[in-house]
């Protein structure tokens, strides 16, 4: 994050990548189940598609057993969607995401599942969370690498991870003139 | 031989005001204990409950949730028989619902507290401005308030204080967020006043608490207890010798001779009853809960009020996007209001008005409505982008009066795992807030002209705001409420009503700090008496 005149860039970006290196692998051992290990070969090619429809070249592999752990949860038909999902892409040699549009034209049955699995790495959550009730179908995936937040990273916080410090607030972000 | 009694003053509810009246009695020497519904946890719990849920925008989601002590928002919890779904978020947990609060610590106005006699609606307080300015202070002490003191909190008067102070604010207010200083620029020279709010969010170090750095995180919980939350006088009361009872949840109160309460019964999650004796009694459990168990126990309530003129600041919101990159999402929460109609003779026609700037980190909403409109691939991360920097957000606020109908009673047919009844409520926004809407929502096309803005949402409907009132009304007289001006009830002498349920009238100003003050002067009263 900007304006912290007297924190050198290096030295905070060092630090912010350790953080995240260590809630990482805190996160794995967390989620480590025999349930998941039988689940690992649907992963890896859902991680592909993954990285595909979201744009991401690197997704965390732990991020994507949980994100397919929560999908197949809530359809049991998500495996055979996948495939499906799969397939036609590899048919079309549909290889840019700019082409979305045309892609779930020709193929209107594979846009609810497609949106699903963006939806799940940008959200960080499955299903649609109540607002007033401790009632809905959600399942929790991750926070701090959920997608919506890489965008913004350099301009505001995730709310609970504050890299600043008191009246950082008093200036923009530096980049506001590209904004 | 002389009664025996388990504790000079019990206090019941350990939230922001119970905890505040608690302490100031321990620290005179009195002997105290607090009974709490819920458990005493840890902040970082909360923090980390909050991090891995999917429920990010629920704030009651990262608190414990047990069947013997429900958080309000537990399916079940509160059943709704009106027009409206009132469901405040409200905790039970030590320290009460000031975990998730954003702090905002208004003073009213002197006139907030004279409806009836200058604007021929609602009621007037049996209080004056004057006699609870002193108490104001030492809330605003206790709590380490950020505010101006150069500002006119009415919005009437630029380049005066007011209303009038006694003493500087503790805490000088803290930066203006870029956010709220552009939209000032653009929109206040338009006739709309923006103020500062003032609030319990520390800058600077602050009795034992740091100064805010920006988590954004207010609501549903300060990582690192910069916000004030009810726990700080509940140690604080320990400290000076109150007993915390947890998993204690009062359903009784009992009478004795002479009009006095002489013992409240608890129950523990097991469901193994106690029965404590005191001199006095001091309920604390929020406007909802405070009723409930007044109406359990058929005491306080010769004038059937008790439950009774339930109001809120029911509102309505905006979210637009503006012609510039204004960043919200820097700093706290929510950072000042505008004011054009906070107080004036048009208040014998319809509701006052209050607009408060939000600024959360506004991703999870921006996202969901892109994804909603498919859009993927590098737009969707470019979008995000571009509307995150410029996303304005702006929650109103009414002044719903109070009317009997809109009331709160214990359930009949819904009990908690320990054989506690839940609760019904009945509300119905009034035709003074309604008159109040078109005008707020010409603000609305106002500020998005002035901002030459895009609009996503400006039809919300109403929206549930947290701030229960009247449903312990204070009075004049015993027909006509069921406190009098030192919130102690006029059927027993002993039994005093530590809550913002005690409001006579709503105004537009978040009650928490009032209810403070109003605890504080209750507790002086009582500490001379017992």
């Amino acid at each position: 994050m900007d304006n912290y005149k007297d924190v050198p860039p290096s030295t905070e970006k060092l630090t912010r990548r350790v953080i995240l290196q260590s809630s990482a692998a805190l996160a794995a051992l967390l989620v480590f189940s025999p349930s998941l290990l039988a689940a690992s070969s649907e992963s890896s090619e859902f991680l592909q598609i993954s990285q595909f429809l979201t744009c991401r070249p690197n997704l965390n592999p732990t991020i994507a057993a949980r994100a397919y752990a929560a999908l197949a949860a809530e359809d049991s038909g998500f495996a055979e969607k996948l495939r499906h999902l799969h397939d036609a892409i590899q048919q079309d040699n549909f290889t840019d995401m700019s082409q979305f549009g045309d892609f779930v034209t020709r193929h209107p049955d594979l846009q609810p599942i497609a949106m699903k699995i963006i939806s799940a790495w940008y959200l960080g959550y499955t299903g649609t969370p109540s607002m007033n009730i401790l009632q809905d179908d959600t399942q929790f995936i991750s926070y701090e690498h959920a997608l919506m937040y890489e965008p913004t990273h350099d301009a505001t916080v995730i709310p609970s991870f504050s890299r600043g410090r008191t009246n950082y607030w008093v200036n923009p972000p530096s980049s506001l003139a590209t904004d | 031989m002389a009664t025996q009694y388990d504790a000079d003053v019990i206090v019941v509810g350990s939230g922001a005001i119970g905890s505040n009246a608690a302490y100031a009695l321990a620290s005179q020497g009195k002997s105290v204990i607090i009974l709490e519904a819920g458990e005493w946890i840890p902040r970082w719990k909360i923090v980390e409950n909050f991090r891995s849920s999917a429920r990010k925008g629920n704030h009651d989601d990262p608190y414990p949730d047990a069947p013997w002590a429900p958080v309000s928002f537990s399916p079940g919890y509160i059943e709704n028989t009106g027009s409206f779904a009132f469901l405040p978020g409200m905790l039970h947990l030590v320290g009460g619902t000031t975990w998730h609060w954003a702090a905002a610590t208004w003073r009213l106005l002197p006139n907030d507290m004279q409806m009836k006699s200058l604007y021929g609606v609602g009621r007037d307080w049996p209080v004056t401005y004057d006699e609870l300015e002193p108490w104001y202070v030492k809330a605003e002490y206790a709590l380490g308030i950020a505010g101006s003191d150069t500002e006119d909190q009415s919005g009437l008067n630029p380049d005066t204080s007011y209303p009038p102070r006694s003493a500087p604010y503790p805490v000088p207010p803290e930066a203006e967020t870029y956010y709220f200083q552009r939209l000032k620029a653009r929109i206040e020279p338009e006739g709309y006043p923006f103020i500062h709010e003032p609030n319990a969010r520390t800058n600077q170090p602050w009795d034992g608490r740091p100064g805010c750095s920006g988590n954004n995180n207010c609501m549903p919980v300060c990582p690192i207890g910069a916000m004030y939350s009810g726990d700080v006088h509940a140690r604080h009361a320990q400290k000076a010798g109150a007993q915390i009872l947890t998993d204690s949840t009062a359903f009784k109160l009992e009478k004795g001779e002479g009009g006095k309460i002489v013992a409240v019964h608890c129950r523990s999650a097991k469901g193994v009853d106690r029965r404590l004796t005191a001199r006095y009694f001091i309920i604390a459990s929020n406007g909802l809960e405070t009723p409930k168990l007044l109406l359990m126990s058929d005491v306080a309530n010769s004038s059937d009020l008790v439950g009774r003129n339930l109001m809120d600041h029911t509102g309505i919101g905006l979210q637009f996007l503006a012609d510039e990159p204004l960043w919200p999402g820097r700093g706290q929460v929510q950072q000042g209001a505008i004011f054009r109609l906070r107080d004036g003779a048009f208040r014998s026609q319809h509701s006052a008005i209050k607009h408060a700037l939000t600024n959360t980190v506004p991703n999870r909403a921006i996202t969901e409505h892109l994804l909603k409109k498919n859009i993927v691939g590098p737009e969707l991360d470019k979008q995000i982008r571009h509307m995150a920097a410029r996303w304005v957000d702006i929650s109103t606020v009414f002044e719903q009066l109070p009317h009997l109908e809109n009331r709160v009673q214990p359930s009949t047919t819904r009990k908690t795992s320990n054989g506690i009844p839940m609760m019904k409520i009945h509300y119905d926004p009034d035709d003074y807030i309604k008159a109040a809407v078109p005008i707020a929502k010409q603000d609305f096309a106002n500020f998005v002209q002035i901002m030459n803005g895009t609009v996503i949402e400006d039809n919300t409907g109403f929206q549930n705001r947290d701030h229960i009132m009247g449903t312990v009304i204070m009075g004049d007289n015993h027909r006509n409420s069921v406190v009098n001006h030192e919130c102690r009830t006029w059927n027993h002498p002993n039994l005093f009503m530590a809550t913002t349920g005690v409001f006579p009238s709503a105004s537009v100003v978040n009650p928490t700090l009032t209810g403070i003050a109003l605890a504080l002067r209750s507790a002086d009263i009582i500490a001379r008496e017992v």
